[in-house]
């Protein structure tokens, strides 16, 4: 280890860590921080600096870091090159809630554009869920009370995407995914 | 002079004589578009037979044509369209090389008259032209013509040429340049008439700005804060840590794990390209990935595109199985429908097998299809040759069998078709572009096609969903009541083609969320001018006015000349600016460039000039003032009395659309029916146009 990296406070091992894994697009939980601490830095000073994160009271080094909590952990980020949205979705992704993952996807697409979530969205990154996983989510959530605001609507082309009743009628969720998925690729 | 070149070449075909004139007095209807139809108007009367030997042909460009500006490459050619009613002025947005080599000859306009007896083309180089034999190249395809007519002219040459389709006289055929960018409106066919194969260009020549400082900050400025990706899509497919949205239905599809699966030296990963970063902008359009799902990203060798052009629409794939199992070198670049073989291979080839991996047989029938397409320059009019195949096929070849002959159909090799046979996609063209046979009919253009079959076909064809024209004078729906409700609709009804508005589509489009969009577009068209999608409300004003906006923008584009699948720059991938755009840039541009005072308003009124004569051309053309119950009709598909206006549909009742009509008409100053009074003309510097429709009896 150099003179120079001798020298860094506990605050700026920190920022570079948590600056590091967001520009891998990665929020950092507490637990993660907990079970693997950055090196040059004790676990003492490391809980003290999380617990000003976010507040007036955090050092200078770390006034880009902001946190949230999530179901399970509370999450780190770099707020100047990740935005709120992303870190959340990443946040709720690593928590592997799948039916609390794909309920708050839903209700935010349904509300938001309005459209219903694809499968085809929820295939590819940053989900990466299977057919088998979408499925079964669908077939579990009719039994959970949380989310009896959760369907499905299928195109004329056999592509699926949940809706939630709480933004849109079955009607319009069935005539929006015919278009993102059927019509929008007849006439591009 | 900066900015045009202040010249215009006249080509006589028949004399071969090649003339250099003063393109000044064209200026004030800034360029490309504007300018070629006012030469039309001045040269070609109305009602001209479109093969005739006085139809002409005029390619222009404009001031900002080469001047750097991002997607500055596209250049308007004018004819009388063959293929819908009345043969009416009409104009092909073409992309590649052409523009900028054109300006670099020196000229603005280039104008194609007459007619040779024999085979040729036309070479353009600086300040001159001849009229050279392509006895030797009749009838070839248009890569082999490329590669000819290159080969004996210089490299680097531009080459714009017919394939075998324009030479039949095919309506539905087209010119292509760079063997794969392609300017429609029947233009093959009016090549073809004047037995002129092709036009090449080699300029050698700058272009002068007057402010180039000025040119470069703006390239700037669109280039980290206005600009997204194909059609100005400004959030990404999916999230990435920079971003608030995503959509999947955005052409902004490149992110980290998606590449360019064939790049020279190994894969490229196209990865994160937030806003503010120009050298990233280019990975931002996987479109190979795009148009052709997952399996077409191991083939991708890079996206291409036109001149001065950062977005990169073209996906190039190399698919080196092709030809080995079909005898074609499997190499093609192209976007959008026309990277799909305009679906005819899927029309007739069914059950196609994979040969190497999942999904790699219909990719490739895709690719088949775009190739021969191309070569043979066949033009789908935005699926439309496909629709109407598609409709004559319905119900067990139904109609087909009653237009074709038992000798004719039984001759086409449906077995080998139904049995995955690619290969047999060559007697299905071959019979397409066969004037002595029936199928030949079927390429005329909906409207023609619907006149040839009025029993078989006619209006029931004309106003279905299936074949999906926006109106029966046979433009194809290219985006329509399904974007933005009437606002879609009423961007087709000035033009003689299917209206490749994408002004109003790149919005709703744009992949933001439908209040943010609403937002911004209500502070600059006023309440209620964005309907959520599927969900329309009745037209008013501020639907007029942004359905006024969405053709102003076309046209000033394809006049100026800018490329109208990206700009205008109305939204920005920028959440520091709320995703606002700037919709002043193209008017700043244009005061940099000329070193003139422009302004949004001025420009907007050349603009308006422009659309003022083309809409006298169209009633010239029709011969009535009554736009409203003629050209202006729509298709039967738009219109549910019952169901429009209720959620999760996008049709329209009929008396809202003559309200729209109304409306519409209102904000360019035309009569009750659509046509534009002395007054409007006169404001817009037309009495010329005024007192030759009044001698008419034709003046609104």
């Amino acid at each position: 280890m150099s003179e120079i990296e001798n020298k860094k406070s506990g605050a700026q091992v920190l920022y570079e860590c948590l600056r590091a894994r967001t520009e891998q697009s990665k929020t950092t939980s507490k637990k993660f921080l907990t079970m693997q601490t950055p090196e040059g830095l004790e676990k003492e000073e490391l809980s003290a600096l999380l617990s000003v994160i976010g507040t007036e009271e955090a050092p200078e080094e770390l006034k880009d870091i902001t946190c949230f909590k999530g179901r399970k952990d509370t999450y780190y980020y770099d707020q100047t090159i990740m935005t709120w949205q992303y870190a959340e979705l990443d946040a709720m992704i690593s928590e592997k809630d799948l039916l609390h993952t794909i309920a708050t996807v839903t209700r935010s697409d349904c509300q938001l554009y309005p459209r219903p979530t694809q499968f085809s969205k929820l295939k590819d990154m940053p989900f990466w869920m299977t057919e088998d996983e979408l499925l079964g989510a669908a077939a579990r959530m009719k039994f959970e009370p949380e989310y009896q605001d959760i369907g499905v609507v299928t195109a004329s082309n056999g592509a699926k995407g949940f809706y939630s009743t709480k933004y849109m009628s079955e009607v319009y969720a069935q005539a929006l995914i015919e278009v993102i998925e059927v019509e929008e690729d007849l006439y591009p | 002079m900066y900015g045009w070149t202040g010249k215009l070449l006249r080509v006589n075909l028949t004399t071969k004589a090649c003339t250099v004139e003063s393109s000044e007095k064209y200026f004030k209807y800034i360029g490309g578009k504007g300018m070629a139809n006012r030469i039309m108007y001045d040269e070609v009367p109305a009602g001209t037979d479109p093969v005739a030997v006085e139809n002409k042909i005029v390619f222009a460009i404009g001031p900002n044509t080469g001047s750097n500006a991002p997607c500055s490459g596209r250049t308007d050619i004018a004819t009388l369209s063959c293929f819908t009613e009345n043969n009416a002025i009409v104009d092909a947005h073409m992309g590649g090389d052409t523009a900028v080599m054109m300006k670099g000859c020196g000229f603005d306009a280039v104008i194609i008259e007459g007619a040779s007896e024999t085979p040729c083309y036309i070479y353009v180089t600086d300040n001159a032209a001849e009229v050279r034999d392509a006895s030797h190249i009749w009838g070839k395809g248009n890569r082999e013509t490329t590669a000819l007519i290159t080969k004996e002219t210089t490299a680097g040459v531009n080459v714009v040429s017919i394939g075998p389709a324009g030479e039949n006289l095919v309506n539905l055929s087209c010119v292509i340049t760079g063997i794969a960018h392609c300017g429609g409106a029947g233009l093959g066919k009016i090549f073809g008439s004047k037995k002129c194969k092709a036009i090449a260009f080699y300029g050698t020549q700058g272009m002068q700005v007057a402010d180039p400082k000025k040119v470069m900050e703006l390239n700037d400025y669109v280039m980290k804060d206005l600009i997204g990706s194909n059609n100005n899509h400004v959030i990404p497919t999916v999230m990435q840590s920079w971003s608030e949205y995503s959509n999947k239905s955005s052409r902004w599809t490149g992110h980290p794990g998606l590449t360019w699966g064939a790049a020279e030296g190994g894969p490229i990963d196209t990865g994160e390209s937030a806003p503010g970063q120009p050298t990233l902008v280019g990975y931002r359009c996987q479109k190979a990935y795009k148009d052709h799902g997952a399996v077409a990203e191991q083939y991708t060798v890079k996206m291409t595109g036109c001149a001065t052009c950062p977005i990169r629409c073209y996906g190039s794939v190399y698919i080196p199985q092709m030809e080995k199992t079909w005898g074609v070198v499997g190499a093609h670049a192209n976007t959008c429908l026309g990277n799909r073989g305009s679906s005819i291979g899927t029309t007739f080839i069914k059950n196609v097998k994979d040969v190497e991996t999942e999904g790699d047989g219909a990719l490739m029938l895709s690719i088949y299809a775009a190739i021969k397409s191309d070569d043979l320059g066949l033009w789908d009019n935005y699926g439309e040759l496909a629709a109407t195949l598609g409709y004559v096929m319905a119900d067990d070849h139904k109609i087909l069998k009653q237009i074709l002959t038992e000798e004719e159909y039984n001759a086409l090799p449906w077995d080998r078709a139904n049995n995955g046979d690619v290969n047999a996609l060559d007697d299905f063209y071959a019979a397409l572009i066969n004037p002595n046979h029936n199928m030949y009919k079927l390429t005329q253009g909906a409207y023609y096609v619907a006149k040839t079959f009025p029993e078989l076909m006619g209006d029931a064809y004309l106003n279905s969903k299936a074949l999906g024209l926006w109106g029966v004078m046979g433009g194809k729906k290219h985006h329509s009541s399904e974007t933005a409700a009437q606002v879609g609709l009423l961007t087709n009804v000035l033009y003689n083609r299917d209206g490749m508005c994408h002004t109003i589509v790149n919005i709703t489009g744009s992949g933001l969320p439908y209040e943010i969009q609403r937002n911004i577009i209500e502070d600059i068209f006023g309440e209620g001018a964005l309907d959520k999608p599927s969900n329309y409300t009745k037209m008013n004003e501020s639907k007029a006015k942004f359905a006024k906006f969405g053709v102003m923008r076309q046209v000033l584009h394809d006049s100026f000349t800018l490329c109208n699948w990206v700009w205008p720059m109305t939204f920005s991938p920028r959440k520091e600016r709320g995703y606002r755009g700037d919709l002043s840039v193209e008017a700043q541009y244009m005061a940099a460039i000329t070193g003139e005072d422009w302004t949004e308003e001025s420009l907007d009124h050349a603009v308006e000039r422009d659309i003022q004569l083309h809409r006298a051309m169209t009633i010239m053309a029709y011969k009535t003032t009554d736009m409203r119950n003629t050209h202006d009709v729509v298709a039967e598909w738009v219109y549910n009395d019952e169901k429009a206006y209720t959620e999760g549909n996008t049709y329209l009742s009929r008396a809202d659309w003559q309200d729209a009509l109304t409306m519409f008409y209102n904000q360019f100053g035309w009569n009750e029916n659509g046509a534009p009074t002395r007054a409007t003309l006169e404001k817009f510097d037309l009495k010329d146009v005024a007192d030759d429709l009044e001698a008419l009896g034709l003046l609104g």
